[in-house]
């Protein structure tokens, strides 16, 4: 220390012995030893001040509010929660409750699907808590779940939004069919529609369709279709089926609709017509 | 002596010796007298039901500075919340006491003023370095950082609260001739 800060430092140490002079230090003993007794005696005194301390193990950093907490704290949270001591559970969600909306930002969800992916993680985690192996990286665990919760969402979006789409674009009229027929005459027109195609091409959308799904190997074989025209027969095969359905809401006769090859509609049909081939063969 | 009666001792004892220092740390850090002396209490008392184990340390006031430390940014709000509006020190505490008390009472004052201008690491090196005397180990220890660290915040806030002295203690500063 230099000639110059002494004086500083004289001043700054005077702050903490200067509040105390001997009478006031002797007082404070006094209380302090009564404290200590009650401290023995009094269950409710000792529980409030076991939460300082506490709060101290853990790490609590106060001058923010994440909070530095070592794996073996981690893990001893997680092993607490397991047996259902609800103050190490909530201590848990506080840890990693930031990182979970980190996440889902990561992914841009809306704020009730963050919500609902935050929520499904924290339910994956009180499903799985006792069978976690490493409970000192549980943070991992859970970024990991929230991960996959958002991948979920995001899937289930992009199938919602495909419809969408199609329902406001110029191609909306070719789903007419599937909009206007109540459900279960939908099913029974597409249980008509195929049971009119070829059986060929009614085992080759059952074979597509299966779950899992047949190799093209597989399909080749039983078909005795070369594995190169699995894709456009395919294609045929559900330009058919849209033509026919659309015909069938029309009240045409289907056997006379024109039949035009679009192999580019046939993709966005796929998703649709897979849906109502399994209703069928389930 | 039973072994908690000897606990109870050797707790005493360090609260004699360190109580004074762990409550101008915790002023130094903004606390009114009231809350530093009820945190400061409740810090020891901390230390008590772990003594058992804190005793071995090197430096039991270490741990004791820990929990006065982490109490205080909890308590502090709740008790700014209270005292909205109020003075921490009762008026006229200054106006009762003789003139050199009163001019020790205004210095301390200024003092406290100028910490509570330093940034929040800056002011905790500051204090727990010179208002509680304790090692550059002992401070990096509580505060959760380097020793590097501290050299650096405790020499930047020096620099900084000479500054703030001379500003609040007009005539007594460096640039006055």
């Amino acid at each position: 220390m230099t000639a110059d800060e002494e004086p500083l430092s004289s001043s700054l140490r005077r702050l903490g012995d200067g509040e105390l002079n001997d009478a006031e230090l002797d007082r404070r003993v006094v209380k302090f030893q009564g404290a200590l007794r009650r401290l023995r005696t009094d269950p409710a005194e000792a529980a409030r001040i076991d939460v300082l301390v506490t709060a101290t193990e853990f790490g609590e950093d106060p001058r923010s509010q994440a909070k530095v907490v070592a794996a073996s704290d981690i893990a001893l949270m997680v092993r607490r929660a397991a047996e259902g001591d609800r103050q190490a559970w909530e201590r848990l969600v506080d840890q990693y409750a930031r990182l979970i909306w980190s996440i889902t930002n990561e992914f841009r969800l809306m704020e009730s699907d963050a919500a609902d992916v935050a929520q499904t993680t924290w339910l994956r985690l009180l499903e799985h808590i006792d069978r976690i192996e490493y409970p000192e990286r549980v943070g991992s665990w859970l970024a990991a779940t929230a991960r996959k919760e958002c991948l979920h969402v995001l899937a289930a979006r992009k199938r919602i939004v495909l419809d969408t789409t199609e329902a406001d674009g110029g191609t909306a009229h070719e789903h007419q069919a599937d909009v206007q027929l109540p459900a279960d005459q939908q099913t029974q027109a597409v249980h008509d529609v195929l049971s009119r195609l070829p059986r060929r091409w009614q085992r080759l959308l059952e074979l597509l369709m299966a779950d899992p799904p047949a190799s093209n190997a597989e399909i080749s074989a039983e078909l005795g279709l070369p594995p190169a025209s699995i894709g456009p027969t395919r294609g045929r095969c559900l330009a058919r089926l849209r033509v026919r359905l659309q015909a069938a809401e029309a009240g045409a006769d289907s056997r006379m609709a024109p039949y035009t090859p679009d192999d580019t509609q046939s993709h966005r049909d796929w998703a649709v017509v897979g849906d109502l081939v399994h209703a069928r063969v389930g | 002596m039973s072994i908690e009666a000897e606990y109870d001792e050797e707790t005493a004892a360090l609260y004699r010796k360190w109580v004074g220092r762990v409550q101008g740390f915790l002023i130094g850090m903004g606390c009114d007298h009231g809350l530093a002396e009820e945190i400061a209490d409740d810090a020891f008392l901390g230390a008590r039901r772990q003594w058992c184990r804190v005793r071995t340390f090197d430096g039991p006031e270490g741990y004791v500075f820990k929990i006065a430390r982490n109490e205080r940014s909890r308590r502090q709000k709740e008790h700014d919340d209270r005292a909205k509006g109020l003075h921490p020190d009762p008026p006229g505490a200054v106006r009762d006491v003789n003139d050199d008390h009163a001019q020790e009472v205004a210095d301390r004052q200024t003092i406290r003023q100028a910490l509570q201008q330093l940034p929040a690491s800056q002011r905790e090196a500051v204090t727990l370095r010179d208002v509680a005397s304790l090692s550059e180990a002992a401070t990096a220890e509580i505060m959760g950082v380097t020793i590097g660290a501290v050299k650096r915040y405790t020499f930047e806030g020096r620099c900084r609260l000479r500054i703030l002295l001379a500003e609040f203690r007009p005539g007594r500063g460096k640039d006055d001739p």
